[in-house]
């Protein structure tokens, strides 16, 4: 008989007992699967603080198998609506570690489905990382050149409609270089047309002439 | 004697609601009473007491609430419901008359007359 209060340790076999209950049950942890194993437990210490063998506790208790089929007919729907033991919202990092072994053991028994969840993943981060690469290149990382941040595009505008720009006319950039405070370094560039050859065949291509004045 | 399982199915709730319409009790104080009370005949597999009074809790028969046992330690206790009192009622009432018949046909010799 152990003193009142005092915590009584259950041996392995009777942990391991337990589990088998748990595991036939196939309740998760919001399901009050914890909630079973503390009851179940606390069966146990009862019986031992009442003078019972750990043997005769396990021979009296039955078969885990149909017990834990049993409580998985009928817990779900003593729980249904809960969040969690005793209402709780959140996991305890044991807990939390039990589900993720609960989890993977439930993928190894249904190998198709674990295919198609990989699979899934496997398309959702890829596509995701693609995105995320076109974006960086193009909106997030800086541009190859020095002080990207302060990089201007200059344009020259007419006075009568100096919402439409126009491409600077080469003496301007000239002037603009000569501005004691003006810009660091001016690069150019140009659109024009292009001819590719590739021995007899040709093809007219927009190519881009670029030029730097420093 | 041990009941088949069948006879346990039908008995077994109806025992429950019974002493625990005495006084609330813990799994394991209502696993020791199952046994003392019937002489030993529903000492069933003790793991399912525990389903059954899932399944009795989920049905809104009994309802579950957590406190210091007399050992100092803290256990759930079950308290039967006014739900869970009308259907022990029923059942009584259905066992007793079933009873009676069996005493009739001479199942049961003797019954008839000992029965309320």
């Amino acid at each position: 008989m152990s003193d009142e209060g005092s915590p009584v340790l259950l041996s392995s076999e009777i942990e391991a007992l337990i589990q088998e209950v748990l595991e036939a049950s196939g309740l998760y942890f919001a399901e009050g699967r914890e909630e079973v194993a503390s009851e179940l437990r606390a069966h146990f210490e009862d019986g031992l603080a009442s003078g019972a063998s750990q043997n005769e506790l396990i021979d009296r208790f039955g078969d885990p198998l149909i017990a834990g089929r049993r409580i998985a007919r009928t817990r779900p729907r003593a729980t249904r609506g809960n969040e969690g033991p005793e209402g709780r919202w959140w996991m305890s990092p044991r807990e939390w570690w039990s589900e993720v072994r609960r989890a993977a053991r439930r993928l190894r028994r249904a190998p198709g489905f674990a295919a198609v969840v990989v699979l899934t993943l496997a398309l959702g981060v890829g596509a995701n990382t693609a995105i995320f690469t076109v974006l960086d290149a193009v909106l997030l990382e800086d541009l190859p050149y020095p002080d990207p941040e302060r990089l201007v595009r200059v344009y020259e505008s007419d006075e009568d409609d100096p919402t439409s720009p126009e491409f600077l006319r080469a003496p301007l950039v000239v002037e603009y270089m000569s501005w004691e405070e003006g810009f660091g370094a001016i690069y150019t560039y140009r659109e024009i047309g292009a001819d590719l050859k590739d021995g007899d065949q040709a093809q007219r291509v927009t190519v881009m002439r670029t030029g730097a004045i420093s | 004697m041990t009941l088949e399982r069948e006879w346990m199915r039908g008995a077994a709730p109806l025992a429950v609601l019974t002493l625990l319409d005495r006084k609330e009790m813990y799994g394991y104080e209502l696993v020791a009473a199952l046994e003392r009370d019937s002489g030993g005949l529903l000492a069933m597999g003790q793991s399912t007491v525990y389903p059954l009074l899932y399944n009795l809790e989920a049905r809104g028969h009994v309802t579950a609430s957590k406190r210091k046992a007399p050992t100092g330690r803290q256990r759930k206790y079950y308290r039967i419901t006014p739900s869970g009192r009308a259907r022990l009622e029923r059942q009584r009432s259905q066992w007793e008359t079933l009873v009676r018949a069996f005493g009739h046909l001479g199942v049961t010799p003797g019954i008839e007359e000992a029965a309320p």
